[in-house]
């Protein structure tokens, strides 16, 4: 079984963290608690193919892609950039993030998150321009919920997919 | 391994490895730190036994080999079953052909940091909000403003016509009135030419939104006071009421006695006229308004301060009047505060004060009478050509 590390990564408070326990120990806390430093987890992903367990990274929000700690990058193959689709500058900075892990790691398997989903009316201008920004970033766009759950598993299961495929391809 | 026993003494957290990576030795603290039995990771892989090290063993042997001096990864969460978050910070070093990685626990100092970052953060998120919900305000109310300005200009022009149309009816030579239709035709002229002041005034207002005046050329500010006093004399007279310009005695005692204000003349024609009005309307019959012009040598201590690189003059409008009460002083320049023809001339004159980049204040006490005070900023006539 292939085993990789993929980092989350985003501003603060978009629900990195929320990410993390939902897809790890499928729980939701409404209260936000800022992450000092780094937590980690792992998860075996079933896929279509062969199974791969996952080391996530849930990683300290900064205010811009600038403030993360290149060490925790270090050995990375993959990576959730999370923004909250409530707040529109969260949204904007995920092409900083986008460009410090294409800079560690060109091949980088990268999907976005465009999280709080549930917090969002349907058709919201926001939802418009991350699709937008995920079209000129040329990266996958998950929305997702931590809340209820929408679209957690799944985006992880893509990632999971896409990092054996390369791990096929680049042994 | 002569060091262990002195980083032993020391409660050094450590655990040593083989050129492999694999745990050859593991410190009592670091094995507490990791909650596991000292003697349980002997043999086994660094990189299996530590979860943020289990991609890092390329990173591990460069160390290993010298070709990296250390390799450190800082502020790592580890869970405690009483539900705590213990925070440690990992240093691997090259050492006796091996690894020492040693394991820092910086809780204490983290769990505060995690507290002042989370206030901050919060502070962030509640700014964020703040700002955007300024920001829909402003939109709301610049679209609120564009209605305004649009139904008022057409109110005005209706207006104007039916003022027209009146005037034809009471003219001399038109179709003869019986003196209640006239009586009748003259009161609803007034009303109209009041209605007709009230959208001036509420589009000169909405003129004096932007930061700067629309024209901006030298003004002598003695001759315009000058000419605004005047235009108001008659109609003083008929309410009983003197206007005395007392400049000459003021302006004599400074160094700069031609004041020019840079801006626009017409607005601060304007501005003058509602303060002399104001004046007016609110002081009994025999009563007095003075203008007094002069220069600032001393620039007074205001909430916010006047630019002290810049040059000052004063014009001060005072009533002798029955002053105001300070419950409506403290609103008086908000639209529609006063009692009186449309109730937005202290407005506007606020507006085209600060648009000029001055101030206008308000010192009245009932009984003493009342002083609106103009700050101005103003360049000496040589500055500006003679």
């Amino acid at each position: 079984m292939i085993q990789r590390k993929v980092c989350l990564v985003g501003d603060f408070a978009v629900g990195k963290t929320s990410l993390f326990s939902r897809f790890i120990y499928n729980k939701f806390s409404e209260d936000y608690l800022t992450t000092v430093g780094v937590r980690m987890q792992r998860k075996i992903v079933p896929t279509r193919g062969a199974a791969a367990a996952l080391i996530l990274w849930d990683i300290e929000g900064g205010k811009d892609g600038a403030t993360v700690r290149e060490s925790y990058l270090d050995a990375a193959t993959g990576a959730v950039v999370v923004c909250d689709l409530t707040r529109l500058t969260t949204i904007m900075n995920m092409k900083n993030y986008v460009e410090l892990l294409l800079r560690v790691n060109p091949a980088m398997q990268i999907v976005l998150a465009g999280n709080k989903l549930d917090l969002l009316p349907l058709e919201h201008a926001h939802l418009i321009l991350v699709r937008r920004v995920a079209a000129q970033l040329d990266q996958l766009l998950t929305l997702t919920s931590a809340s209820t759950g929408v679209g957690v598993e799944d985006m992880f299961t893509t990632l999971g997919e896409r990092l054996i495929e390369q791990a096929v391809q680049q042994p | 391994m002569l060091m262990m026993p002195t980083l032993d003494e020391a409660q050094v957290a450590y655990l040593v490895c083989d050129p492999e990576l694999k745990i050859t030795a593991i410190s009592a603290h670091a094995a507490e730190l990791l909650g596991v039995a000292p003697n349980e990771l002997l043999g086994v892989p660094i990189t299996d036994a530590v979860l943020a090290l289990a991609m890092s063993a390329p990173r591990l042997l460069e160390v290993v080999t010298g070709r990296l001096t250390q390799f450190a990864l800082e502020k790592l969460n580890l869970f405690q079953p009483n539900g705590e978050t213990r925070y440690l910070s990992l240093y691997a070093l090259s050492f006796a052909s091996g690894l020492l990685v040693i394991l820092a626990d910086q809780s204490n100092q983290m769990r505060l940091q995690q507290h002042i970052q989370q206030q901050y953060y919060e502070l962030s998120l509640l700014h964020e909000r703040v700002a955007e919900q300024n920001q829909e305000l402003t939109l709301r109310s610049q679209r609120t403003a564009d209605l305004l300005a649009l139904v008022t200009h057409d109110l005005r022009s209706r207006m104007s016509g039916m003022s027209s149309s009146i005037e034809f009816l009471l003219e001399p030579d038109a179709e003869p009135l019986c003196d209640e239709q006239q009586h009748t035709l003259m009161l609803l002229k007034q009303e109209v030419d009041a209605a007709l002041a009230l959208t001036r005034q509420v589009l000169d207002l909405q003129r004096l939104e932007a930061a700067t005046p629309a024209h901006r050329y030298p003004i002598e500010l003695e001759l315009l006071v000058e000419q605004v006093a005047q235009a108001f004399h008659s109609h003083a007279r008929e309410r009983g009421v003197t206007i005395l310009f007392d400049h000459d005695g003021a302006l004599e005692q400074t160094f700069a006695p031609d004041v020019i204000v840079i801006g626009d003349g017409e607005v601060l024609q304007q501005a003058i006229a509602n303060l002399i009005s104001n004046g007016i309307r609110h002081t009994q019959r025999g009563s007095t308004i003075v203008l007094r012009l002069t220069t600032l040598h001393d620039i007074p201590i205001l909430d916010p301060p006047l630019d002290p690189t810049q040059l000052w003059c004063v014009l001060d409008v005072e009533d002798n009047g029955p002053g105001i009460a300070p419950d409506v002083a403290q609103r008086i320049f908000e639209p529609f505060s006063r009692s009186g023809q449309t109730g937005l001339g202290l407005a506007v004159a606020q507006k085209a004060i600060l648009q000029h980049g001055g101030r206008l204040l308000l010192q009245s006490y009932p009984g003493t009478g009342t002083t609106f005070r103009v700050y101005l900023p103003y360049v000496p006539q040589e500055q500006v050509g003679g």
